[in-house]
């Protein structure tokens, strides 16, 4: 009997405190960290959502060249980051970009794939940027494979759905889309100084 | 079993058991980010407004009911407008009214449902443009409080825009006699709490 209260007692003990398994942005290791970022800093976030809401609203002829293209200036964007040590992605500069793309995916206009193609590396470039200074070789290549899938995944994940979505409801979908972008950059750049 | 069932002890222990659920704390797998609070209270923020809500269904509603392409622009122009609004509240930039103007868009838009208005497509542009300042601006003056004021601004657009598409998902019943009763029927529920808005009724 008393061994059961003593139990009791020690159940009591062991009630949960917030219990936190995972810090869902914390160490994880500069693979995993590299390969969050377009979630976890909301400038990367937005100028990447803007360059695939464009390349939705492009023939996917336009659209392949330029992923790739993505790809590789998204794996090149954190050793341009090491050698010359650039200043991450301020949200007001991402909010100017991102007017910018979702412009031009609102009026639909079609561009020549060589001009995609430069603009989805330079976004690339401009989110591999973003981060840490990584000065050993092996979190150096975890990093930057890890940058190059997340921005890669973000941006094929978004450009899907979005090319889902205007083959069943009408090419004017990606327009809305292109007005968030628009909408949330013109606030982004309201706030100079602001931490993204 | 047999422990189970002549266990003195267990009506005693129950109560025990029961408090100490209440005792504890929720047990968090994962803790939010900064990015991550951010952008859902923007998200929340127009969807947990019965103000906002009544107004972007009703844009959404119009929409439909005007038919293409209004079904697609006005959920363009609104949240475009409505950054306008927005940057100007996070500036600080007074409007006033703003609470006035957020009521008088879902009476007004819901009456435009109601009646089954049909104006030319620039004057409806006009009017949701008109009331998305009011709805930006509200959201905007709580934007540079917010954890990440980027992720808020696309938390209330988003949800903004997914409030429009309900609105247009429920105008689509714009295609049956039966559908359009109940979309005017909503007009006019809208419009009706658009009043509640303005008395302060609700």
């Amino acid at each position: 009997m008393r061994l059961r209260y003593l139990a009791g007692a020690f159940a009591f003990f062991l009630q949960p405190g917030t219990a936190q398994s995972h810090e869902a942005f914390g160490d994880l290791g500069p693979f995993y960290q590299g390969l969050l970022h377009p979630l976890a800093d909301p400038a990367q976030g937005l100028v990447l959502a803007g360059i695939a809401v464009l390349l939705a609203r492009q023939p996917v002829q336009v659209v392949r060249p330029a992923f790739l293209v993505l790809l590789l200036c998204a794996c090149f964007g954190p050793l341009i980051h090491l050698a010359v040590s650039t200043p991450s992605l301020d949200s007001r500069s991402a909010g100017l970009v991102a007017v910018i793309l979702g412009g031009v995916a609102i009026f639909g206009i079609a561009l020549p794939a060589g001009l995609v193609a430069i603009m989805a590396g330079a976004i690339a470039l401009l989110a591999g940027i973003a981060g840490d200074v990584l000065t050993d070789v092996r979190s150096l290549l975890l990093s930057t494979g890890g940058t190059a899938v997340g921005i890669a995944i973000f941006v094929l994940f978004l450009w899907a759905a979005l090319d889902i979505i205007q083959s069943r409801l009408g090419r004017l979908a990606g327009a809305v889309a292109g007005s968030w972008v628009v909408a949330i950059g013109v606030m982004a750049a309201a706030l100079p100084g602001a931490p993204a | 079993m047999a422990i189970h069932e002549e266990d003195p002890l267990k009506p005693r222990l129950f109560p025990l058991f029961v408090a100490a659920l209440f005792a504890s704390t929720p047990a968090l797998a994962h803790s939010t980010s900064d990015a991550g609070g951010g952008f859902v209270t923007g998200f929340l923020h127009p969807i947990l407004g019965w103000d906002h809500v009544a107004a972007m269904i009703a844009v959404g509603l119009w929409g439909a009911f005007l038919g293409k392409p209004a079904v697609w622009l006005l959920p363009v122009t609104f949240p475009l407008v409505m950054a306008l609004g927005g940057a100007a509240g996070a500036a600080g930039v007074p409007i006033p009214g703003i609470e006035t103007g957020i009521a008088a868009s879902a009476l007004v838009i819901g009456l435009a449902v109601l009646l089954a208005a049909r104006p030319p497509l620039a004057v409806a542009a006009i009017i949701v443009a008109f009331f998305a300042i009011f709805h930006g601006h509200a959201h905007g003056t709580e934007m540079p409080a917010a954890i990440s004021p980027l992720a808020y601004a696309a938390g209330f657009v988003i949800g903004t825009g997914l409030l429009h598409l309900c609105g247009i998902a429920f105008g689509v019943l714009t295609r049956s006699k039966a559908g359009t009763v109940a979309v005017r029927s909503a007009g006019g529920v809208i419009a009706a709490a658009g009043v509640g808005f303005l008395t302060g009724a609700l």
